[in-house]
């Protein structure tokens, strides 16, 4: 009888739980917004247009003794990925996109997958879920909401200084990518040290971007020809004052860094049958020695891609039966 | 004196039907909510979905392994079929609903930690069809299973307060 008590307490916890979840923004009702009234069918719901890549992580082993985590022991593994812009429309012009992004995937065996999805901003302007839900709602609604939005939430003074110093490159190859969450990464003897990460491009040299929708996608393809295209993947080590679970403060300069290695991008297929396009590049999808942190937006992410994946998944589940 | 059925056959019905209540509110609540337990709660999910799994092959065991009870009730040949059919659906299911989930995930390529212990080894690329396929029908049957369960509770509360008869009482 006790433990039908307990039992039934629990589900009372559950279900009560999922009462106050309804009275918040769901996954549904956050991809709803993300992908309008005109949902293009197949398509990621956010982060629409892309092109997959693969390459190779050269380790250089600096990161070993911090995670238990096989990739960064020195060596070389293989990796996809994807290149891509935000917004919702496969089609949209590369060059009005706010936001560039590299995800990347790594089979290490069947039952240790790495999935990474990366950004140019490095911090959020927000710290949780439903503040998010209500940005996106105000960029929609246009400049006046977005700057009303921007003026009560203070928080957002490291993403708008960023946004104030920020220049697109002419390349996906000349930008810098951002975890902007933090993670934890595990040691042997299970110590937790705090990262974040970025990838920094090791190539300068920038091109003449044409007119084309295209322009971006296309002048990384004519860079691969040419070779290959690379960025150091570098960590910052949290310090005891920083705040691993809040994604709009950007840690100081000062932090340490630690250079893990090289990633090699060798190939580009922008393609409908490339290999990243089955990929929910969910970053909650970690391998051993990497775990998240309580970051409410790290946390949050899982269950958004996760219903992204669901309705394009479906969408061409049908496309098959046809 | 009641003709129970077997104390593990018991045990399993009453673990399995708490664990699939909980594993269905679980799975309700983690696929709509940004709350930060959201993944805790998935992975706990997934690890328990394993769980009655495997209790669903010793349950088959315990139940070939018994003697049936033969029925303590006048039914009707119909009514009979009617609940041996859902008894019957009722075990397909209870393998049928895990199972998808876990070829859902095999195929996103997302391996299932078992309380990490172990991890079960997933598909080196995903396809994103299958995966599809699969999601779409651990849906599917969880809503005809939720469907069998009502029949079944309102077929043991029939016996129970309208015919007077053991059925409900030979499980407890």
């Amino acid at each position: 009888m006790k433990t039908l008590i307990q039992f039934l307490s629990w589900l009372g916890l559950v279900l009560s739980a999922n009462l106050v979840a309804q009275e918040k923004v769901t996954a549904q009702q956050f991809v709803d917004l993300q992908e309008g009234n005109k949902p293009f069918a197949g398509f990621r719901r956010a982060h629409a247009k892309g092109a997959c890549i693969t390459g190779e992580f050269v380790a250089n082993g600096a990161l070993a003794p911090y995670t238990k985590a096989t990739l960064f022991e020195a060596g070389t593994t293989a990796f996809v990925g994807r290149f891509s812009i935000a917004g919702s429309n496969p089609t949209a012009p590369d060059l009005k996109a706010p936001v560039r992004s590299l995800a990347l995937s790594f089979d290490l065996s069947s039952t240790e997958q790495w999935r990474i999805a990366m950004n140019t901003p490095p911090a959020m302007a927000v710290t949780n879920a439903h503040d998010f839900y209500q940005q996106i709602v105000a960029i929609k609604q246009g400049p006046d909401a977005i700057k009303a939005f921007f003026n009560e939430h203070p928080e957002s003074k490291d993403f708008l200084n960023w946004k104030a110093s920020y220049t697109p490159s002419s390349s996906f190859a000349l930008e810098q990518y951002n975890s902007i969450n933090a993670f934890y990464l595990i040691d042997n003897q299970n110590n937790k040290q705090a990262v974040r990460w970025h990838v920094m491009p090791r190539d300068n040299t920038p091109n003449t971007l044409s007119n084309s929708n295209n322009a971006l996608f296309d002048e990384l393809s004519s860079r691969l020809a040419n070779g290959a295209v690379s960025f150091n993947w570098v960590f910052t080590l949290a310090s005891d004052g920083d705040d691993e679970t809040n994604p709009a403060v950007i840690w100081p300069s000062s932090r340490e860094q630690v250079s893990a290695g090289v990633l090699k991008i060798k190939t580009i297929d922008s393609s409908e049958g490339a290999r990243c396009h089955d990929i929910n590049f969910d970053p909650l999808t970690l391998p051993t020695g990497i775990v998240a942190t309580q970051d409410p937006i790290l946390n949050a992410r899982s269950a958004a891609y996760a219903e992204s994946y669901r309705r394009r998944a479906k969408e061409k589940l049908l496309e098959a039966l046809q | 004196m009641i003709a129970k059925h077997s104390l593990s056959l018991r045990l399993l019905h009453w673990v399995m039907a708490m664990m699939f209540v909980s594993l269905f509110a679980a799975g309700l609540t983690m696929v709509s909510s940004l709350e930060p337990w959201q993944p805790s709660l998935l992975a706990l999910h997934k690890a328990f979905g394993l769980v009655a799994l495997v209790l669903f092959v010793l349950r088959v065991c315990a139940k070939f392994s018994s003697t049936p009870l033969t029925s303590s009730s006048d039914e009707s040949k119909l009514q009979k079929m009617a609940a041996s059919s859902v008894h019957f659906l009722l075990y397909c299911l209870m393998c049928a609903v895990p199972l998808t989930g876990i070829l859902s995930q095999y195929f996103a390529s997302k391996p299932i930690s078992f309380f990490g212990i172990v991890s079960i080894g997933v598909k080196s690329e995903p396809d994103i069809v299958l995966y599809g396929l699969f999601r779409e029908l651990h849906s599917l049957l969880i809503a005809v299973f939720a469907l069998l369960i009502f029949m079944h509770v309102a077929g043991a509360l029939y016996h129970y307060f309208i015919k007077k008869d053991d059925t409900l009482k030979r499980m407890l």
